[in-house]
């Protein structure tokens, strides 16, 4: 029995060993740093690490499901005609000038001459046809609202045209969007659709060098990057870490350089790091809380106007952002200045009068309701919490329902819900994109609010295309002026974006719609 | 050869099992609501665009149909694709059961290495000192939510020692595996550890009191000769059977263990799957596990009758 016992424990040791030696098949890429390269690089790492909650599906924007993790990924691989600068005025990217005609119809763009993508290959005119109608045209991407508008493409070697189908002032912005960006036709038709996904080629300062699914994404530096000197960093890696008190732990232990969407229940440990830089940049992000107007009670405007005065927005700012959560009122953020119709007021918490607007409207007794949230996030959760203390005293009897992901997508897309709370960050520096979800009764039931008002969408399509920008403007403000009337969409409070890195990191912004250019960052040795 | 052909026939009856188990797990996500095309293409999807990727996933099909395709994929051993991520499952699981795996296995070690001793000894010594104080010892394990001891270890090895990894998975060798490894399994192995302390020590307790350990005693046979084939070996055998249940358990991976330490395993991928609605995913694991299970059965069924002479086939 003794011998018995003892073979069975060598061969269950042997079995250990020869499992951990095996390790993987597929082993991750290395940085490798030139020789040649070490006097410059010396001050400097040769790789930052970014540690993301989740990773990228794919590498094409125009692939389905395209959301934070792909576009920052995507950023650093593909670029577009134009972009935008910090304070969102938009920049020469891949064309060096463009003119649009009177009636706005037509943009032409000249091009930068000499440009590749990564693997040297030229960029040519056929790649940009290619490229921004696919953006059009493909059936499954989230993104490809952002290019119906293009009727045609023409483009040679040196230049791009681009015929709308109706005069949008917009377009110029959406064409710094992430998906409106040049790839190479002739890799596509090499490895194929399904390939092309997560395979990129682009004319980046990065390219893709290894992606080992869960565990790691490694970018490198493009070698054929048209700007001399950039990438500053040869290698940015992703990590997948999927729990926030962990991130942090990896950032304090320096095994990531970076992490963003922070919650703001960890910022006050960053700021007492001093190893660590708390970085809290401009965001279009508001939170907002939806109303059903096809059932009671909030099919009744007086019931969800009774609403202003029964939240307490400052309140749930502080409670959740601490410090970094501003109370809004209108419908485009702040951060969009002129388009943001800022002289709506934003009601202080009054249950009383809530109660007594309740009364007037007919309601003698609590107003039952149920608020129906999405159990992972912890802000909706919290905000979910306040808000039912809140309007308790105001008149309501508010039940909160937790269901996760895709119960509460089914019950707000199906408009079984009565409340709910949700999400907008801008991806454009103007107005039309969140006015337009929000207006929009065919494609999204005007925000899962179920209210079609002919007069504000034929208000919204004007505004869109409207070509003077104060005309634009005084639109928008009045759409808001609309929306705010209507009670059916809340704003409650702005953030910004909340990232955290190593004290030796440098020229990490990030812009306010939520998308940085890793180019510029290095790391101190 | 009474023993193979009762192995046979039990690997036999896992094939009536898992076609029963494929049907349920297939129309179950389907009752449970939740549409795949929406929950891939996020909040800002327009109904044509939700449409038109319920098309090219195949799931404006008929159930029937859909059902019949991945029935004709399980016998030609093809699992799919991933809906949400357009790779094979095959790929997905290649990439990630290792993990799970050499993880389970390393929990069940330390707990096997820690219980079997503690066990027996608080069995030897019932009612004295060191029964209580291993007694205590499995309450405090058993008491202490995994995610929370989790997080106290990686702050105090990870961030204030620096000796081990906070979290993360670096595969580069044997011993980059074992230091990534470490902390998530002594957290997995607590809960598992305290269960085989009591098990071994009831059992050892019991077993000291029963006729024939006297009557061994009693013919003058060596104590350690009594210990070894008397006591020892009869209390392995519930011994054996929870090890086995809770390692079959721990093969579908802990999504806290491995979301807390950041652990690209399987359990992270399923619970990520359940939620995004992730169908092949999920039904090409539930078939994995249901099988896994049904093995580790088997080999529990087997050890039996090396530790138990009256079990026969």
């Amino acid at each position: 029995m003794k011998k018995k016992f003892l073979i069975v424990a060598l061969l269950l040791i042997v079995a250990s060993i020869s499992i951990f030696a095996n390790g993987s098949t597929e082993k991750p890429a290395v940085a490798k740093t030139d020789s040649s390269e070490a006097t410059s690089a010396m001050s400097y790492a040769d790789e930052i690490i970014v540690g993301d909650l989740s990773e990228p599906k794919y590498l094409d924007p125009n692939a389905p499901g395209v959301g934070g993790s792909e576009i920052n990924v995507c950023q650093q691989i593909y670029e577009g005609l134009v972009k935008t600068d910090k304070d969102g005025i938009i920049l020469p990217c891949l064309a060096s000038d463009w003119t649009i005609s009177d009636d706005g119809m037509v943009y032409t763009f000249n091009l930068v001459p000499g440009v590749t993508f990564s693997d040297g290959t030229p960029v040519t005119g056929e790649d940009w046809e290619w490229s921004l109608l696919r953006a059009r045209d493909y059936e499954a991407s989230s993104y490809r609202f952002i290019a119906e508008n293009i009727d045609t493409v023409e483009a040679t070697d040196s230049q791009v045209v681009i015929t709308l189908k109706q005069a949008a002032a917009p377009f110029i912005y959406d064409l710094a969007n992430f998906n409106m960006v040049v790839g190479c036709k002739k890799h596509w038709e090499a490895v194929g659709d399904s390939n092309y996904l997560t395979d990129p080629i682009g004319t980046g300062p990065y390219m893709l060098e290894s992606w080992d699914r869960g565990k790691s994404l490694v970018l490198t530096a493009n070698p054929n990057f048209r700007e001399e000197g950039y990438p500053l960093t040869k290698n940015i890696k992703y990590l997948m870490v999927a729990d926030d008190n962990t991130r942090f732990m990896q950032l304090q232990s320096g095994q990531l350089d970076i992490i963003g969407d922070i919650p703001f229940s960890i910022v006050p440990m960053i700021k007492a790091d001093k190893d660590l830089v708390l970085d809290m940049f401009d965001s279009t992000k508001i939170r907002y809380l939806i109303l059903n107007t096809t059932k009671a009670p909030f099919d009744d405007p007086a019931v969800r106007k009774a609403m202003y005065y029964a939240i307490d927005k400052k309140e749930l700012a502080q409670a959740i952002t601490g410090v970094y959560g501003n109370p809004v009122s209108a419908l485009v953020s702040p951060t969009q200045g002129k388009w943001s119709n800022n002289s709506l007021e934003v009601t202080p918490y009054q249950p009383e009068k809530a109660k007594e607007a309740l009364k007037a409207a007919g309601y003698d007794k609590p107003i039952k309701f149920t608020l129906s949230v999405f159990s992972g996030s912890k802000v909706y959760e919290q905000m979910a919490t306040l808000i039912q203390s809140q309007v308790n005293k105001a008149g309501f009897d508010c039940d909160i329902e937790l269901l996760e992901s895709a119960a509460i997508d089914d019950k707000y897309t199906s408009l079984s819900h009565q409340a709910t709370i949700l999400m907008w960050i801008d991806d454009i520096r103007d107005a039309s994109e969140v006015c337009g979800w929000t207006v929009d009764y065919d494609q999204c039931d005007a925000w899962y609010t179920g209210l079609r008002d002919q007069a504000l969408e034929d208000l919204n399509n004007a505004a869109f295309k409207e070509l003077d920008e104060e005309k634009r403007v005084q639109m928008y403000q009045e759409i808001q002026q609309q929306v705010y009337d209507n009670a059916n969409v809340i704003p409650m409070f702005s953030t910004g974006f909340a990232y955290a890195s190593s004290s030796k990191i440098k020229g990490l912004y990030v812009s306010p719609f939520g998308v940085y250019e890793s180019k510029n960052w290095q790391k101190v040795k | 050869m009474n023993r193979l052909n009762y192995i046979i026939k039990r690997i036999l009856q896992i094939i009536p099992v898992l076609f029963v188990v494929s049907i349920l797990i297939f129309f179950l996500l389907r009752f449970i609501g939740g549409d795949p095309a929406r929950l891939i293409l996020g909040d800002k999807a327009t109904k044509s665009a939700i449409k038109a990727l319920q098309i090219k996933l195949g799931l404006d099909q008929p159930l029937i149909t859909q059902y019949w395709i991945f029935l004709k994929g399980i016998f030609k051993l093809d699992l799919g694709n991933s809906l949400s991520l357009q790779v094979s499952v095959a790929y997905l699981l290649k990439q990630r059961m290792p993990l799970t795996i050499k993880l389970t296995l390393f929990s069940a070690l330390l707990a096997i290495i820690f219980s079997l001793p503690l066990g027996y000894l608080a069995g030897k010594h019932k009612d004295h000192v060191w029964d209580h104080t291993i007694r205590t010892l499995t309450l405090v394990f058993i008491s202490m939510p995994s995610f929370w001891v989790g997080l106290l270890l990686m702050i105090l090895f990870g961030v204030k020692l620096g000796w081990l990894p906070a979290g993360g998975w670096d595969e580069t060798n044997f011993l980059t595996q074992l230091r990534s490894l470490l902390l998530p399994a002594i957290t997995e192995s607590l809960a598992l550890t305290a269960l085989l302390m009591r098990d071994m020590r009831n059992s050892v307790a019991d077993i000291s009191q029963m006729d024939y350990v006297y009557f061994a005693k009693s013919k003058g046979i060596k104590q350690s000769a009594v210990r070894k084939h008397h006591i020892f070996r009869n209390a392995l055998i519930s011994y054996v059977t929870l090890v086995s249940i809770n390692i079959a358990y721990m093969l579908g991976g802990s999504v806290i263990i491995e979301t807390v330490f950041a652990l690209p395993g399987i359990g992270k991928l399923m619970i990520d799957s359940i939620f995004n609605r992730d169908y092949q995913v999920v039904q090409s694991l539930v078939l994995l596990f249901a099988g896994l299970v049904m093995l580790v059965n088997l080999i529990t069924d087997i050890l039996y009758s090396f530790l138990d002479p009256r079990v026969s086939y």
